[in-house]
């Protein structure tokens, strides 16, 4: 079995709670510094960008983490295939570093993540439940144990995380991930985006705003979300949560 | 109509310069870079032509709200050093124009419009080409920092 690399940066904050992700669904993870020898780095099968505030976000979310040699193997790492999942601050700095979308194949940057705007108003930093529907299970090799359009619960929690594209790239087939209501109907999330996650055109890297990681296990959902959820809640702790199919197929496709 | 600009920055160490200026240096590998600083920009505009009074009405908003400036830790300057590179970074935003009727509300009535940006200071021994395309507009992970152009905009004054 393929190991995985949590990559943590000076201000990750949720790197152990996605090694736990990992592990809890039979994956091995290591925890990787950003100053790891290439060496080190490439004998892991797949990658994880965990949230957090690299760099305090410092001049732009992601911006100063995108600008490490770490990147450089990273962007190595993606021309191998290998999965590389990034969530929230991870998110944002595989944009900024030009990993996702990459549909020119060229790693150069073609999206953003803006400050959370509705409106054209600030709303600030954004800490809540929302729904989100799967979109394209088939793209990408983090989502094939999922169905399309299945309607999952997940946190939101960040204060840049309104997705910006270069003109001319559509989110249609790069969207692998999107904000709906509880039936599923798409809306315009409170951050001012309908895009949650994007996927490249390979599918083997995966950029998502809300975090996986933190609904992996049923007992992590609140109780007044909804009441098919709370009923898995009720099965007990350690039980199967929404996004454990996202890590497993992430492990099966690190083997 | 009078407009002032106030440029308001950090007294101690700014840590936003502090890694941007390492991660130009040493990660893009931009060595032609000298000086890096950081401020916030404040365009205030006023339907009154005496420019002393406006001046005063921008002193007294700093002084008595945190919405410009943090006065326990920033101050402002209402003109730049000209001799080096000003880069001004601005995002569509309806901050400034929320933050204007706010002080509207507080009984500055002849205050009209508000815009804001950040404005980088560069000490940079290269031409004003050169600065933008390493320095400036990030276009991948070994090129430019200061700004996204995928959602701001910049010109120089």
């Amino acid at each position: 079995m393929g190991k995985i690399g949590v990559i943590q940066f000076p201000g990750s904050n949720c790197e152990y709670e996605t090694i736990r992700a990992i592990e809890a669904v039979g994956g091995q993870a290591d925890l990787l510094r950003w100053n790891v020898s290439e060496t080190v780095f490439h004998q892991y099968e797949g990658y994880v960008v965990p949230g957090g505030f690299s760099y305090q976000d410092r001049v732009r979310s992601g911006a100063i983490a995108a600008k490490l040699p770490i990147i450089s193997y990273l962007i190595a790492a993606d021309l191998l295939h290998k999965p590389i999942l990034g969530i929230c601050n991870g998110c944002q700095i595989l944009a900024e570093s030009g990993l996702s979308p990459n549909t020119a194949q060229q790693h150069q940057i073609e999206m953003a993540l803006t400050p959370n705007e509705k409106d054209h108003l600030p709303v600030g930093f954004l800490c809540q439940w929302v729904f989100v529907k799967i979109v394209h299970p088939e793209k990408s090799v983090f989502t094939p144990f999922f169905k399309p359009n299945d309607v999952l619960p997940i946190v939101m929690s960040h204060a840049e995380g309104r997705f910006v594209l270069k003109p001319g790239i559509s989110s249609d087939e790069l969207t692998c991930v999107s904000y709906c209501n509880e039936q599923g109907e798409d809306m315009v999330s409170q951050n001012g985006s309908f895009i949650a996650g994007l996927c490249n055109s390979k599918g083997n890297v995966m950029a998502i705003m809300p975090h996986p990681e933190r609904v992996v296990f049923s007992h992590q959902l609140p109780f007044n979300l909804s009441l098919k959820w709370a009923h898995a809640k009720e099965q007990g702790a350690g039980q199967k949560g929404p996004w454990e199919a996202l890590f497993k197929a992430m492990v099966a496709a690190a083997a | 109509m009078t407009s002032l600009s106030v440029f308001v920055y950090t007294k101690n160490t700014d840590l936003h310069v502090l890694s941007a200026k390492h991660a130009i240096i040493h990660s893009l590998g931009v060595t032609s870079l000298e000086l890096l600083k950081r401020y916030t920009f404040w365009k205030l505009t006023f339907d009154q032509p005496n420019e002393e009074e406006a001046k005063k009405a921008i002193e007294k908003m700093m002084a008595s709200s945190f919405y410009l400036l943090n006065p326990n830790k920033q101050a402002y300057l209402w003109s730049l050093n000209s001799q080096y590179f000003h880069v001004m970074v601005k995002r569509a935003s309806g901050h400034a124009d929320t933050l204007c009727t706010l002080f509207q509300k507080r009984g500055y009535s002849s205050l009209t419009k508000i815009e804001t940006a950040t404005v980088w200071e560069i000490g940079f021994s290269g031409t004003q080409e050169e600065l933008c395309e390493k320095v400036l507009a990030s276009t991948s992970s070994s090129k430019g920092l200061l700004l996204n152009p995928l959602f701001e905009t910049y010109s120089f004054f």
